[in-house]
């Protein structure tokens, strides 16, 4: 009998741990993958130590199982808050999809040190769409940026505008240059704008082409600016901002990968994932 | 005898489906894309580390590898609790601003 019992159990268990594993693996956004890793992952885990206990059945398998069990479900639950708090502080973005965020206003998002100020984005659910305006940023994730803000402009019958920004503050500090090696460090700078420059027309002919394909009027802005701050200034009532997951205006020059996500939200920008690939666009609502 | 082909059949369908999660864990952290993401998956697999104790005192009969499923989920617990301290202060946000 235990031997059937010890069975069910363990399959039981295991079972509801490939269910976790594969929710972790499958859901769209951060949040719903803790879900499933705390959920799923303690019942399983708990199920398949009572199998082992019932192949094993003495007093004391019996005591240090139920600890064990007792341990795993006093420590999971703490250690998933935590992370989905410390997740929900580090600025992660929500899934596309989410309809209300009530820890908005409750809890700062982005830089942790700094007071909360307005915060701009994600104030309306459905707003209206008057203007797309899309980041032209060099690098991964361009492509399905301009595809989703061509597609999202032709559904609203919005203004498409293209921002190509140069963030030349970033690729002029080259760091540190010894003695006598200024006029390296200037030539340095210059090359790097040069190649941002040539990197950023591609991109923008790459916009341009998808937009005349689509059959929808564009227009193309292209400035030479600190990309946060000039982004936050056109992201007025009814403009909604689409951004690639993993450029950003130093069209990939910067010796360091700059992550836009955590860019954004360190301006204070509230973002949201346009879906569940790990290539889906940001994008913030106005 | 047919009490032991159903424990070890049983024991056998379980180890698989512990491995296919084990598995599914390991593709979410090295897909990311942030760090919590990945955290998560560790989190997971760590619990799933707890599960795989279990299977051994099954496939070896040595009932002290209960003990170090309770060591696993100690472990395991700690870790997401320092990951997390981490990430909340600042590991996405390492550059500093102007």
């Amino acid at each position: 009998m235990t031997a059937f019992l010890s069975a069910f159990f363990l399959i039981a268990g295991a079972a509801l741990c490939l269910f976790a594993a594969v929710g972790v693996l499958r859901l769209p956004d951060f949040f719903m993958r803790m879900h499933a890793a705390t959920n799923a992952g303690v019942a399983g885990c708990g199920l398949l130590l009572i199998g082992v206990a019932f192949a094993y059945p003495s007093p004391d398998m019996w005591i240090k199982v139920a600890i064990a069990i007792a341990f795993l479900l006093l420590t999971t639950p703490i250690a998933g808050h935590l992370l989905a708090r410390a997740g929900y502080v580090a600025g992660v973005s929500l899934w596309g999809g989410t309809r209300e965020d009530q820890l908005a206003g409750e809890l700062r998002r982005g830089d942790f040190d700094s007071p909360q100020t307005d915060f701009p984005g994600r104030k309306t659910m459905n707003p209206t769409i008057e203007r797309v305006v899309l980041g032209l940023a060099s690098g991964p994730g361009i492509e399905a940026a301009v595809s989703y803000a061509v597609a999202l402009a032709k559904k609203h019958g919005a203004e498409l505008i293209g921002l190509a920004i140069i963030d030349a503050k970033t690729l002029r500090n080259v760091g540190p240059v010894p003695i006598g090696g200024n006029y390296y460090a200037a030539q340095l700078r210059d090359t790097l704008i040069a190649k941002a420059r040539r990197r950023m027309a591609g991109t923008v002919q790459l916009f341009e082409d998808a937009a005349r394909e689509a059959g929808i009027p564009f227009s193309v802005i292209v400035e030479e600016a600190e990309p946060a701050p000039f982004l936050r200034q056109r992201l007025d009532k009814g403009s909604v901002l689409v951004l690639p997951r993993g450029a950003w205006f130093d069209h990939g020059l910067a010796d360091r990968k700059i992550d836009p996500a955590s860019r954004l939200s360190r301006h204070r920008i509230a973002q949201v994932q346009a879906g569940g690939d790990d290539d889906a666009p940001i994008v913030v609502f106005g | 005898m047919t009490v032991a082909i159903v424990q070890t059949a049983g024991a056998a369908i379980a180890a698989v489906l512990l491995l296919a999660a084990m598995i599914c864990a390991g593709i979410r952290i090295v897909r990311g894309p942030t760090a919590p993401d990945r955290v998560v998956a560790l989190d997971m697999l760590g619990t799933l580390g707890v599960a795989g104790a279990g299977m051994a005192v099954i496939a070896s009969g040595a009932t002290a590898f209960i003990d170090i499923a309770l060591g696993v989920a100690l472990v395991s617990f700690l870790t997401a609790t320092a990951f997390a301290a981490f990430i909340e202060r600042g590991s996405i946000n390492e550059e500093e601003e102007q």
